[in-house]
């Protein structure tokens, strides 16, 4: 689920813009509720027809549209169906911008949300993939389930071009809700039998050209709010929703709005959604969801919607350029009527909200079984986390399961949790292989196989580190290498072999013990996956705006609504700005860096950024390639190579580093208490910065989202929300070029207790700050041990004879 | 009041320390405590504080054991799933377990041992108590005991108070009515010569009908027979110096209650350990720990308890627990355990008062060891110390510590074979990874070796603990399990302690030792064999590799140990500096004793006609002894004589004509007690944990080289049956 090459995201942007400019053309009038033909007689005839907008897809096969497509279509199917020209809807499956098989062993699981009448439609079925020319086709499998039910299995066999696989949906098996599509791959390399070969396996999914195609053009239709659940993404996973509010600058409706926008986003509940709110409907329009926003006076602006506006229903639909999309009105009389139509949204929004139970983490159909939500001492059988038995022929075994951690997780410097394998391995794997456990990507543990004759483990405890682990999602990659001998002569076609190595037993359990449980700010990682603290029914929050331009106000949108699908509930907040009098304890400021009043960016550490010259940049200076930007700490580790360490003076301070590798000792830890004497700078070709502190007051939670002045706030959160699972500690960069977020822990920290008071859960947190803070730890030990040494010493003088 | 505030503020200091040992925290934290606490030890054992700083530096080192247990508890077991290898692992850690809990104890005994008393003299206007002097013997020889009663004999101490009483166990009716003639016989005789002895030096001479109960029957039968108010107990190689009673009994007229006042055990010849590896002259003994410092912990706790010897009893209090306890086969220890909980008081007197023998083959220590080990068993299963009602909380624990060591066997036995399960098994019986081990389990053992030179350093050198726990392992373990398999079994044996070993020879036990070092040597070819087929588990490999090899250090060291030398003295000479005359034809010329043993002396003559004395000769010395002696004249052969500036140098040999001659003998030696003080202090420096460590493996070295030498040459001797064999092996 990484963001997409640079390469891939510009040709999109290039094709869309080039079609943008044949609508413009084309269409005079914005809304047409004629089915759009106009398109074929444009003048820009060379292009294919409605090409890659990435939300909008025009009906067709979408086989023409591929540059290196064969002429003949139909040689690419699969089951050979003939592509005839239909209208329809199709509805893209894929929740990210990319998807790539990587390796022997690879599978993706999530939810597609459908509506009764979509569910009722009769539905096909279209992956379109590439591989790798390694893969051997002979010996590598890509297997599409949807909802339990095997719908593809298919040769990797498509190293030159895109290959579509088109296969009918039985009757009955979409249902309206929640459908699980599980995307598994295995993949053999044609030639090669080393553990490191197998990292040159590939299968990329094209997710505009991965859909579900529903026969009945009407399934595009929304008819009920609870619709806006199905509302997907777009070709490229993103979910853009337009709220068009004239007079949005007016103060009063901006509650509402913020209100309306959470609800919206909440029943959506798509991972990667993005507002923007305007006044008037975007010319380029590729929303998801267009939304009308305003009293009846306001939206009578807009002629074609009169007969929606006044009726007295409030609520509507009303389907725009064709069929196959739906507009969202909410409109009334007065700004009291339009609340109350929002309020019907959030009864419904609230609904669903409800439909998760307290202890799965939501996903928002990202992934699928939704992970649980550990609170306590509590173990898991892989059966219950989505994972089957497996057995594997290969070398590079590998599957992840996930897990929730609570926004008061506060367990990552000292806490482990057991993993209890029940698994085999056959005598043919030699001693070296192992089996490696990783935590978000970071090796966590590791198996050493060193038997010979194979093994089996029955509920061998894997301790795992939760270093890397944080509120919110985690993945556990369960990785197994295996040697063995036929590898390492690698006759031809030994890597298609069916020969068992391996097996990992769905009875394999994941063992947490209590952890310790605190809130703390800032803590971005909580803020980011359950918008703590904010989400705190205590919390009263407020949402100060730089400015009231479109841009601010999206971006503000935006992360209010990633908020709410984080918190599973709207926040309620109250909107200042441009100008503050009194500063809330729990406070939002989204605005470029000069609005954002000093005191605030003095409290979170961003003081130093406001008068650096980062503060002016544009978006446009940022140019220099990657590369050219020396990274200072990689260069001065490069530079401690090139000078050599001799003596013992180099041995020294080898060792130390070595020492600090080895036991992942940071500044922090030395700190003999937490200090900010260092001012922040923000990194190379920052576009945005997020920031927390716990306010002046230091009861509360000040979060800061700032862009440098005149850069265009809204573009640089839609790309944040791309790296919004990734956001930890008190400030973070983003590098909207790159997608790259650097987060760092500087400051001091306030705990919020979350928890009833309990001695175990003290315990557990001193225990957690004692791992963080090593030398005021140490400190404390000295002072403890002298104490009862004396003590002791007292006793045995009052006790016992004397000398 | 005050001590109710003392508790409240230890039980408050103690609750924020197990609060904060136990809390389950990082690696890095792990190891900045190492950092701190190994800094903290090192550095204040180099300023050496006095005084509470003494308790803040166990507590240091408390802190990583107890973090260490907490880790090693909650961490490291293998998983019960896996049988072959919990099962071990359970054993390991239990051992470990084990030896914490012995270091808990032993650290409660001394965290804060009594300063030696200063004297307790008796005073001239004192009412004097009277006094029985119990010299049970068994099998000793004449000549042994006419020393050990010359020396009481010479003791200091109105002549109307004191009896001397030798009880003969060797020359009962039952042993003189044996239907094994011979030995009925050799009763007879026995009889017959001590008899005679005592008659001679005028002691009472007591025997009884049946060897019923051992050494505990044979005193019980002497407390029937006797009236005095205190009993002093002296083992027939024990002989006492000549203030022993004035520096023991005004302690009885303090504290109406005391029942016992123990002195040390001081011995002039060399354990076999010391003999074989010749660390006599310049290493504390084994015993001085015990006596050094242990005793005197279990002082602080009225819990220092009778050692079968060297003690004063009193005979009311023994009347109450109808005289010595025979149940166990240490009737010493069992006596102390049941006054005690009747709520009478010890005292240990700090200052070696008599001089004794030792088992001088390894043979005999482990049969004498044995015994203990048995005996303590017996304690903690007839009279288990937690459970024994009277015995004050301290005294439980003290008694604890002391009956619980003879457990060791099982605890070495496991340190022993674990790395070899990993080694020649792949067991994998401990859970650790690599960074952990290094911060918890080097730092653990690095700590416990400071804290034990902390505790004992000027008396038990780095690993010589462990060196004497291995030799005692092998056969140790057996009668300890026999022992606990039938408690009833064991009898006492007799310890012989005046053999000797005229011929260099491998001792008849030995046989063990060389079978274990031999699997230990193998264990090291399997680590380098493993360490270049499996890489991939070197890190574990070294680790273990270690551990073995520490173990096979130890079983070298031991293989000296076994291989007994053969030495020209079989007794100690003790230095001591007295004025004699020396007849030389009609002539008596000044002369100096330097140093004396019990079977002769080296004297320097003044006045050159001196040198016209010859080798085999017999001559005359007079000395002026301390003790009111009948005689002062003792006749001796001059075995070597060498010109000095001012006359010559005798070295000569009793040639004693009768026992009172003896007396004379016992004077020379034992009579200055001072002289043994001497020598102990010389011999208790402490090297520290790196000297002593260095030193320690460098002997081991030595005396690996010099038991495979012995055992070699045994090979080649049993390969050549032609040649007669010139062993001279007794049996045990």
């Amino acid at each position: 689920m990484t963001r997409p090459s640079r390469s891939l995201f510009s040709s999109t942007v290039f094709w869309a813009f080039v079609l943008a400019q044949s609508v413009a053309v084309a269409q005079v009038a914005p809304f047409n509720m004629e089915p759009e033909t106009r398109v074929d007689d444009s003048p820009v005839l060379d292009l294919p027809p409605q090409t890659s907008i990435p939300y909008l897809k025009a009906p067709d096969d979408g086989a023409s549209l591929l540059p290196d497509q064969p002429s003949d279509a139909a040689e690419a199917l699969v089951n050979s169906r003939p592509a005839t020209p239909s209208t329809g809807y199709q509805r893209f499956i894929l929740p990210t911008s990319k998807l790539q098989m990587n390796g022997e062993m690879s599978a993706h699981s999530w939810s597609v949300v459908l509506s009764p009448t979509q569910a009722a439609s009769s539905a096909s079925l279209q992956i379109t993939y590439k591989n790798a020319i390694l893969v051997a086709p002979e010996a590598s499998v890509l297997h599409v389930s949807v909802n339990g039910t095997a719908l593809i299995t298919e040769r990797i066999s498509s190293p030159n071009r895109p290959k579509r696989v088109v296969v009918p949906i039985p009757d009955g098996l979409l249902k309206a809700g929640g459908n699980v599509f599980k995307i598994s791959a295995e993949q053999r390399h044609r030639t090669d039998c080393t553990i490191e070969s197998t990292y040159d396996l590939w299968t990329d999914l094209d997710p505009a050209q991965s859909f579900l195609k529903f026969e009945d053009a009407d399934a595009a239709r929304l008819r009920s709010i609870s619709d806006i659940a199905t509302i997907g993404n777009n070709s490229e996973g993103r979910t853009p929703i337009y709220i068009i509010a004239p007079e949005f600058d007016e103060k009063s409706p901006r509650e509402l709005l913020l209100k309306l926008a959470q609800n919206i986003a909440v029943i959506a509940n798509m991972p990667r959604q993005f507002i923007s709110i305007m006044a008037e409907p975007s010319k380029e329009d590729t929303a998801a969801l267009t939304v009308y926003f305003g009293t009846s006076d306001q939206l009578s602006k807009f002629p074609e919607l009169s007969q929606y506006t006044n009726n007295t229903s409030g609520i509507s639909f009303i389907n725009t350029l064709g069929n196959d999309r739906s507009s969202l009105i909410i409109s009334g009389a007065t700004w009291a009527d339009v609340e109350n139509e929002i309020d019907g949204v959030a009864s419904i929004a609230k609904q669903i909200a409800s439909r998760t139970p307290g202890n799965l983490l939501q996903t928002h159909n990202a992934y699928e079984p939704l992970p649980p939500l550990i609170s306590n001492a509590e173990d898991f059988p892989f059966s219950e986390l989505g994972f089957e038995t497996r057995e594997f022929s290969g070398r590079r075994f590998r599957t992840e399961i996930a897990f929730g951690l609570p926004s008061d997780f506060y367990a990552g410097a000292y806490g482990q949790f057991i993993i209890q394998l029940d698994a085999a391995y056959a005598p043919s794997a030699l001693p070296g292989s192992s089996i490696d456990i990783y935590v978000n990507g970071q090796v966590a543990a590791n198996v050493p196989i060193t038997a010979r004759g194979g093994s089996i483990m029955s509920k061998f405890p894997v301790k795992v580190d939760l270093r890397h682990a944080r509120p919110g999602m985690n993945t556990v990659t369960i990785e197994g290498n295996f040697k063995t001998r036929a590898d390492e002569v690698c006759a031809p076609g030994q890597t298609a072999m069916k020969e068992q190595r391996f097996v990992l037993f769905d009875t394999s359990e994941i063992v947490f013990s209590k952890f310790a449980r605190i809130g703390r700010i800032p803590d971005l990682a909580s803020f980011a996956s359950f918008g703590f603290p904010y989400n705190l029914a205590s919390a009263n929050t407020t949402l100060a705006l730089g400015d009231t331009q479109a841009g601010t106000l999206s971006a503000a949108a935006t992360l209010v609504a990633r908020l709410a699908v984080a918190a599973g509930e709207p926040i309620s907040m109250q909107t200042v700005g441009p100008n503050f009098e009194t500063l809330n304890h729990n406070t939002l400021f989204v605005g470029s860096i000069a609005k954002i009043p000093n005191q605030v960016l003095t409290s979170v550490g961003l003081h130093s950024v406001l008068r650096s010259p980062w503060a002016e940049s544009t978006a446009e200076q940022d140019t220099v390639e990657f590369n050219e930007v020396l990274d200072n700490k990689q260069t001065l580790d490069t530079w401690r190579e090139k000078i050599s360490e001799k003596g013992w003076r180099g041995y020294m301070s080898a060792f130390v580093r070595n020492l600090q590798s080895n036991f992942d000792l940071s500044e922090q830890n030395m700190a003999l208490l937490s200090s900010r004497d260092k001012p922040y700078t923000a990194p190379v070709g920052t576009n945005l910065l997020l920031a927390q502190s716990a306010g002046l007051s230091g009861n509360g939670a000040w979060t800061v989202v700032t862009a440098p002045n005149g850069q265009d706030l809204s573009r640089n959160v839609d790309i944040l929300m791309d790296g919004w699972g990734e956001l930890t500690g008190n400030i973070s960069a983003l590098r909207s070029t790159t997608g790259e977020l650097r987060s760092e822990r500087t400051g001091d920290v306030t705990f919020v207790a979350t928890q009833p008071f309990s001695i175990g859960n003290m315990r557990l947190i001193t225990t957690n700050w004692v791992s963080v803070n090593i030398i005021a730890f140490g400190a404390a030990f000295l002072i403890v041990v002298v104490l009862l040494g004396l003590a002791t010493s007292g006793l045995l003088r009052v006790f016992g004879r004397q000398s | 009041m005050m001590k109710l505030f003392y508790i409240l503020v230890w039980v408050a200091a103690s609750i924020c320390f197990l609060f904060i040992t136990t809390l389950p925290i990082s690696s890095q934290a792990q190891l900045s405590i190492d950092v701190i606490v190994l800094v903290s030890m090192i550095v204040l054992k180099f300023i050496g504080p006095k005084g509470s700083f003494r308790l803040v530096v166990l507590t240091f080192g408390s802190a990583i054991v107890l973090r260490y247990i907490y880790w090693r508890t909650t961490s490291t077991l293998p998983p019960i799933t896996e049988l072959q290898n919990f099962i071990p692992g359970f054993l390991l850690y239990i051992a470990e377990l084990y030896s914490v809990m012995m270091l808990g104890l032993s650290m409660f005994i001394v965290a804060m041992p009594l300063a030696p008393r200063p004297p307790r003299r008796l005073k001239d206007d004192e009412d004097i108590p009277s006094v029985d002097v119990f010299i049970p013997t068994y099998n000793e020889d004449a000549e042994l005991l006419a020393s050990t009663i010359s020396a009481a004999k010479g003791m200091k101490y109105p002549s109307d108070k004191i009896v001397i009483w030798v009880l003969d166990d060797g020359g009962t009716l039952e042993k003189r009515s044996s239907s094994n003639l011979q030995a009925a016989h050799a009763a007879e005789t026995r009889q017959e010569t001590l008899q005679l002895l005592c008659e001679e030096l005028g002691v009472r001479y007591l025997s009884r009908d049946k060897n019923e109960h051992a050494k505990a029957g044979n005193l019980n039968n002497a407390l029937a027979h006797s009236t005095a108010d205190l009993i002093v107990v002296f083992d027939a190689d024990h002989a006492p110096a000549r203030n022993f009673l004035m520096e023991t009994v005004g302690y009885f007229a303090d504290d109406p209650k005391l029942f016992l006042v123990q002195t040390p055990h001081f011995f002039l010849n060399p354990d076999p350990l010391e003999r074989n590896l010749r660390t006599f002259d310049k290493m504390p003994s084994e015993n001085e720990m015990f006596y050094g410092i242990i005793q005197r912990g279990l002082d602080k706790w009225n819990a220092s308890f009778f050692c079968g010897s060297a003690a004063l009893l009193r005979r009311k209090a023994l009347e109450e627990t109808d005289g010595f306890s025979g149940v166990s086969i240490t009737e010493d220890c069992e006596t102390a355990i049941n006054l005690h909980a009747r709520g009478w008081n010890s005292l240990y007197v700090d200052r070696p008062l008599i001089a004794g023998l030792q088992p001088a083959t390894f043979a005999s220590f482990i049969g004498q060891r044995s015994r203990w080990a048995q005996g303590m068993m017996q304690i903690l299963r007839y009279h288990f110390p937690l459970f024994k009602r009277g015995l004050s909380f301290p005294q439980m624990l003290c008694y604890l510590s002391s009956t619980l060591f003879w457990l060791f066997p099982f605890a070495r036995l496991s340190f022993l074979v674990s790395p070899l399960l990993y080694l020649f098994f792949d067991l994998k019986i401990f859970y650790a990874s690599g960074r952990d081990f290094f911060v918890y389990t080097s730092v653990y053992m690095a700590v416990n070796m400071i804290m034990q030179n902390y505790l004992y350093g000027r008396f038990r050198w780095p690993l010589i603990s462990e060196l004497y726990e291995y030799i005692q392992t092998v056969h140790l373990l057996p009668a300890v399990i026999s022992v606990i398999l039938n408690p009833k079994r064991p009898t006492f044996k007799v310890t012989a302690k005046d053999e000797s070993v005229s011929q260099s020879r491998l001792s008849e036990l030995s046989l063990p030792f060389f079978i274990i070092f031999g699997i230990l040597l193998l264990g090291v070819v399997v680590t380098l064999i493993r360490l270049s087929t499996d890489p991939y588990q070197s890190d574990i490999t070294i680790v273990v590799g270690i551990w073995n090899f520490f173990n096979l250090i130890l079983a070298g060291c031991a293989l000296g140990v076994v291989s007994e030398r053969g030495e020209r003295q079989s007794t100690r000479r003790v230095k001591v500096s007295r004025r004699c005359d020396v007849q030389v034809g009609d002539e008596w010329l000044q002369a100096t004793i330097d140093d004396v043993s019990v079977r002769g002396a080296r004297i320097e003559v003044l006045g050159r006609t001196a040198r016209t004395v010859s080798e085999g000769e017999e001559v005359k010395i007079r000395i002026s002894p301390y003790a009111e002696l009948p005689e002062n004249v003792l006749p001796v052969e001059i075995r070597y004589a060498q010109n000095s500036p001012e006359g010559a140098i005798f070295g000569c040999q009793y040639a004693t004509k009768n026992v009172q001659q003896q007396r004379i003998i016992a004077d020379l030696i034992f009579a200055n007690s001072e002289q043994w003080t001497e020598f102990q202090m010389h011999r208790r420096t402490n090297p520290g944990v790196l000297g002593g460590t260095f030193s320690f493996l460098r002997i081991s070295f030595y005396q690996t080289a010099r038991g495979i030498s012995y055992f070699l040459s045994r090979l080649r001797k049993q390969n050549t049956p032609s040649e007669p064999s010139t062993s001279s092996e007794k049996s045990a």
